[in-house]
């Protein structure tokens, strides 16, 4: 290990997750761990071979993610790109950590453009993939939710929610894979609408005023009507976007309208978001367990959740 | 002509009571002009609807609740979606162009419309 850099150049690193690297031999990128003061350490310098057991020594050590230069992202999109072309050597979890961060740097890129077209294009190119490898079900979901992040950042939480919901459809009953597909690519632009909302109110660290509260709750209908107008998604995708809040006794939002009245796709996202946001860490309150989260949803079963879906979510988390 | 068309909305039981004058601003509000009571049943026809979305063409009565210079508030038995473009006409007889902005369910087969006038439509 090398040098540390100074705190101001802290925010020129992006983080990625370690598993990404795995394969990634001559990467052509520098990489930094965080030190114990929480500036980024040099781990490797890009002429150095990148080792697997080196790698794997840092995931057993507990860590999950590591950070490369924001010049150096090229190269690492670069190095994305040739191992999902070539990735049929890699285990689900490889599959899914590969994909889910070529999928945050894409969207991140697509968000900076503001192009409502180029986020669908690419949350439906997202979607199939995304169907391809989750729909091979050779790993429980709890072994999928120990593959996730749990930062909260908004792709990271599109990400999950659209595991989640294709792993939930699945075990419902819905197995034509364009219609996993759709179900992914809802799920990634469940919270679009958010990206009209000021950061200040989306990461208060306090309890929402009731002006905060009213404007992040506009937020299903801003995504529902950037979307709208686009003939490639289905009614369905919409509802996810546009009733995900929506309860079933009516104390959602935007509309209020009552069980039979919500998308059946919608009631899937609205646990699968809800179940995330709980297993998250907030700028509020820490992360709840899973078995919290569980009994959380149990709770709420009949008059904010469906019943099936929340037994099929509560049953599938169960440890083996 | 407004009074034979169909309509199956379920109006909340105070929906006639005398109220007329401004509707009191909440403090949250951003509305541009104030809202006026107006309670008076009137037709509502699909002009324009979503990609995804299929609507039945025909006029319906709808009731409407409120008004302003800008946009209107109406009483309906079906959820409409923001985008959705109407025709409404009220008691004058001028067909109004609006645009759906915002819907709310108040009861069983009664939703609350929230529509702006579109350009050169308003109820000035």
């Amino acid at each position: 290990m090398g040098s540390v850099t100074t705190s101001a150049a802290v925010d020129q690193f992006m983080p990625l997750a370690v598993q990404t690297l795995v394969g990634a031999g001559e990467a052509d990128f520098d990489l930094y761990v965080h030190s114990k003061g929480g500036h980024p350490l040099l781990f490797r310098s890009r002429s150095v071979p990148l080792a697997d057991d080196d790698l794997q020594r840092l995931i057993r050590s507990g860590v999950r993610t590591v950070l490369i230069r924001y010049d150096d992202r090229m190269a690492y999109e670069q190095h994305l790109h040739d191992r999902l072309t070539d990735c049929d050597d890699l285990s689900l979890s490889g599959k899914y950590a590969l994909l889910r961060e070529t999928a945050r740097l894409v969207f991140e890129s697509a968000l900076r453009g503001d192009s409502v077209a180029g986020m669908v294009g690419v949350a439906e190119q997202f979607g199939t993939q995304m169907a391809d490898v989750l729909c091979d079900r050779t790993q429980t979901l709890r072994g999928i939710f120990d593959l996730m992040l749990h930062d909260y950042c908004t792709f990271t939480h599109s990400a999950n929610v659209a595991t989640y919901c294709i792993t939930l459809a699945q075990t419902l009953g819905i197995s034509d894979r364009a219609h996993l597909a759709q179900i992914v690519t809802g799920a990634l632009l469940h919270d679009i609408g958010k990206r009209k909302i000021s950061k200040r109110v989306l990461n208060k660290p306090k309890s929402l005023s009731p002006a905060d509260r009213e404007a992040i709750q506009r937020h299903p209908q801003i995504g529902f009507e950037e979307l709208s107008r686009d003939r490639k998604l289905t009614w369905s995708q919409l509802m996810m976007v546009y009733q995900h809040h929506e309860r079933l006794d009516g104390c959602g939002y935007p509309v209020g309208i009552v069980d039979d009245e919500i998308d059946p796709w919608a009631k899937i996202c609205a646990v699968a978001d809800v179940f995330d946001a709980l297993t998250c860490d907030r700028p509020y309150r820490k992360a709840m367990t899973v078995q919290e989260a569980c009994i959380f949803l149990e709770q709420r079963i009949g008059h904010s959740f469906d019943q099936e879906i929340v037994r099929c979510l509560t049953t599938m988390m169960q440890p083996a | 002509m407004i009074e034979r068309l169909d309509s199956r909305v379920e109006l909340p039981a105070d929906f006639f009571d005398k109220q007329n004058g401004p509707i009191p601003v909440r403090w949250v509000d951003l509305r541009q002009f104030p809202r006026f009571y107006f309670r008076t049943p009137a037709a509502l026809e699909i002009q324009s609807t979503l990609p995804a979305l299929s609507r039945s063409p025909g006029a319906v009565r709808v009731y409407v609740k409120d008004i302003s210079r800008a946009a209107v508030a109406v009483l309906h038995s079906e959820q409409l979606f923001p985008g959705e473009r109407l025709w409404l006409t009220v008691l004058d007889g001028v067909r109004r162009s609006t645009t759906v902005s915002r819907c709310r369910r108040i009861q069983a087969n009664c939703y609350e419309i929230a529509a702006l006038f579109d350009a050169g439509d308003s109820a000035d």
